[in-house]
């Protein structure tokens, strides 16, 4: 791993906002998969695993190999083709609202309104998720510290830069207090700096008991975050378990290199 | 009361994004204020233009004798109306007042009969060397021309100088006939000597044309008729801004955010909607505030709301609803920014334009004014103008009402089903 692009710094204190939940199993997936109609093959098939609070799963996969998909099934955004989901032991479908008051979602997308400020945009979607008055001001201030942007919290987002509007667009959906997180991408070309602030940011809610479900291309991150990692290919898992642990079986050297071995080095451009 | 919060989160948030777009603004609220101050003065100096077309004409023929037949052969000469023969006269009343037809002639029975007695009485006078005056303004023979309240000035003046010019020629005709016989039966074929009896014979008018105003009101002007089609034309303006707002939520994945939210996706579109409600309530009352005190100032009336307060705001908000329904399709059919506001300005410039904001429907080929029986803006238009001009009540709107609140219905729901197959494939 190139530690060079890393740089530290100092590490936020545990915020004393994220309240840990009482829950035994977080999240239970169980064949998860979804066939999109006229395709020939599944976009995902026979995704299982569970998730404690707290815990971190990192899913990898080149190109097409089922991971946005995995997070749109995950999120509620889709509903699968097969398989069961269930969220602090009550399924995902028996109450999608419940269930979407638990998950959180940064999608891969910039998605802010960029003509409103970072306060503007954390109040509105505070505001979807049923909060007001005090609560809701609370929520927004504490996120706004949470992700660093309280001097410019009352700009516009146009004028924030790329690190800015990621870690504003993490912060979305950190305002309810999710006890799932899950994140797609959520670092794509953004500076070290900022990277760094987002990842120290994502452990401390690891820490906190928010269970955190992650895709990256960026091994290193993976590495840093995960306790347990899911390589996918083809809608297909092709391996699991804890980082370490798989790439001393696979005899390599880090886990850009496991990846590599697992998945071939055929450019995948779907 | 988490939609409730969502509902007006959703407004807020809507009217705040509309208020940092000042060009945006700028085109939703001048730009059809500009219009209705330029096409109005335009439209008040060159309507004479409007003759241009062929308008139907009908006769309503009650005499039954050689006035009518004459008339009628006289008009059908003319490359500009096109005439048509009824003796419905109640029937044709309500056509003429509800739109069908712009103009109708009566003659009413024993016209012709009349215009002979007048002329034999007149020429016997004459001859007699008696003065015609007293018993000319005593007995006049009446042909009636009822015009649509919407009929523009420009050819109100233009059919009534062609028929009064007409009648005058046809009774000047009848007076020398008899005139003629006159002189044949006596053997008589000197020359009238007396210059004031041939004066009194070219002057004395027994026909008389008028014009009768069905409602008792006033003519319309240009300004009752475009102020509130301008005004429509503005309201359904929005569609390019709030299909844009649509496109930007779908192509950036806050929508995607959305669908996730506990907050059902309807109540965030409703708030959306009721956002560009304010908007365009705000911009009727600007464009309106610029006909009642602005377009005085250029020299033409005030514009008139009158006082039918519940069915202009009935006929408003369906408008809006309308709106509102093609811009949520436009918003979810197009893929991007350029095709919603290039579709969506070109598609509304046209339904303005087969809908009459333009120009009035009645000045517009046949084939054009089948067109605009389909136009939304033509549903609206006409509903507001049966307000303003026609003076209609609630009743009289409610037919167009429900038309435009079937297309925003209908153009909602087809939205609804693409936007859910598209995002869930």
């Amino acid at each position: 791993m190139d530690q060079s692009i890393v740089v530290s710094l100092p590490k936020t204190t545990t915020p004393t906002f994220f309240i840990p939940l009482p829950v035994n199993q977080l999240l239970t997936v169980d064949n998860l998969g979804l066939h999109y109609a006229g395709a020939d093959q599944p976009a995902l098939s026979g995704l299982t695993f569970s998730l404690a609070p707290g815990q971190t799963l990192g899913l990898l996969g080149p190109n097409g190999a089922g991971k946005t998909t995995a997070i749109s099934l995950l999120s509620t955004l889709r509903q699968p083709s097969t398989g069961t989901l269930s969220l602090g032991g009550i399924s995902y479908y028996d109450n999608i609202r419940l269930a979407r008051h638990k998950i959180g979602f940064i999608p891969q997308d910039i998605a802010l309104y960029l003509k409103l400020s970072g306060r503007e945009n954390l109040a509105y979607f505070a505001s979807l998720y049923g909060l007001h008055g005090s609560k809701r001001h609370e929520r927004v201030a504490n996120c706004l510290a949470f992700s660093r942007l309280e001097k410019m919290a009352d700009r516009r987002v146009s004028t924030y830069s790329g690190g800015m509007k990621r870690r504003l667009n993490m912060a979305v959906a950190l305002l309810h207090q999710p006890q799932l997180l899950l994140l797609d991408e959520p670092t794509v070309g953004i500076d070290a700096q900022s990277r760094q602030v987002i990842l120290d940011s994502l452990q401390d809610l690891a820490l906190a008991g928010t269970g955190l479900i992650y895709t990256s291309h960026y091994m290193e991150e993976i590495e840093q975050l995960c306790d347990t990692v899911i390589i996918l290919d083809n809608g297909y898992t092709i391996t699991n378990g804890q980082p370490q642990q798989l790439i001393n079986q696979h005899q390599c050297r880090n886990l850009g290199e496991l990846f590599i071995k697992l998945t071939g080095r055929e450019l995948r451009e779907g | 009361m988490t939609n409730i919060t969502a509902f007006f989160a959703a407004i807020s948030k809507e009217l705040r994004l509309l208020s940092r777009d000042p060009v945006g603004l700028l085109i939703l609220f001048f730009m059809p204020a500009a219009l209705v101050l330029i096409i109005t003065l335009v439209q008040n100096n060159i309507m004479a233009k409007i003759g241009d077309s062929s308008s139907d004409i009908i006769l309503v023929d009650e005499d039954h004798g050689p006035l009518p037949q004459a008339i009628s052969e006289k008009l059908a000469q003319s490359q500009a109306l096109h005439l048509i023969i009824r003796q419905d006269s109640e029937t044709v009343r309500q056509e003429v007042q509800n739109g069908t037809y712009q103009v109708a002639i009566f003659i009413k029975a024993g016209t012709s009969q009349a215009l002979h007695q007048h002329a034999e009485s007149t020429v016997s006078r004459v001859m007699a060397g008696q003065n015609t005056t007293e018993e000319q303004t005593a007995a006049q023979g009446r042909i009636e021309l009822i015009f649509n309240p919407t009929a523009i000035g420009a050819f109100r003046s233009t059919i009534l100088t062609t028929v009064d010019l007409l009648a005058l020629s046809l009774e000047f005709q009848e007076t020398m006939k008899v005139l003629q016989e006159e002189l044949l039966s006596m053997g008589d074929f000197s020359p009238i000597s007396s210059d004031s009896t041939l004066e009194e014979l070219s002057t004395t008018r027994f026909l008389k044309v008028d014009e009768i105003n069905q409602t008792q009101e006033t003519i319309p002007s240009a300004v009752q008729q475009n102020v509130p089609a301008w005004t429509l034309f503005g309201i359904f303006f929005i569609v390019v801004p709030l299909s844009a707002s649509l496109i930007f939520e779908r192509t950036t994945g806050t929508m995607q955010r959305l669908l996730v939210m506990p907050s059902p996706l309807a109540i965030l579109l409703l708030g959306k909607v009721v956002a560009y409600a304010i908007v365009c309530l705000g911009q009727c009352l600007f464009i309106w505030a610029i006909g009642t005190y602005i377009l005085p100032l250029f020299g033409l009336p005030a514009f008139m709301p009158g006082n039918q307060y519940g069915a202009i705001a009935l006929m408003i908000c369906a408008a809006i609803s309308a709106a509102a329904g093609y811009g949520i399709l436009l918003g979810a059919v197009t893929r991007t920014y350029d095709q919603a506001s290039m579709f969506g300005a070109i598609s509304v410039v046209m339904a303005a334009a087969i809908g009459g904001v333009m120009a009035p429907v009645h000045a517009m080929p046949s084939a054009m004014q089948s067109l605009s029986k389909i136009s939304p803006l033509g549903w609206a238009l006409d509903g507001l103008l049966t307000i303003f001009v026609r003076h209609g009540t609630i009743q009289d709107i409610v037919p167009n009402a429900c038309l435009l609140m079937a297309f925003a219905l209908v153009t909602a729901t087809i939205a609804w089903l693409y936007f859910s197959k598209r995002e869930m494939n």
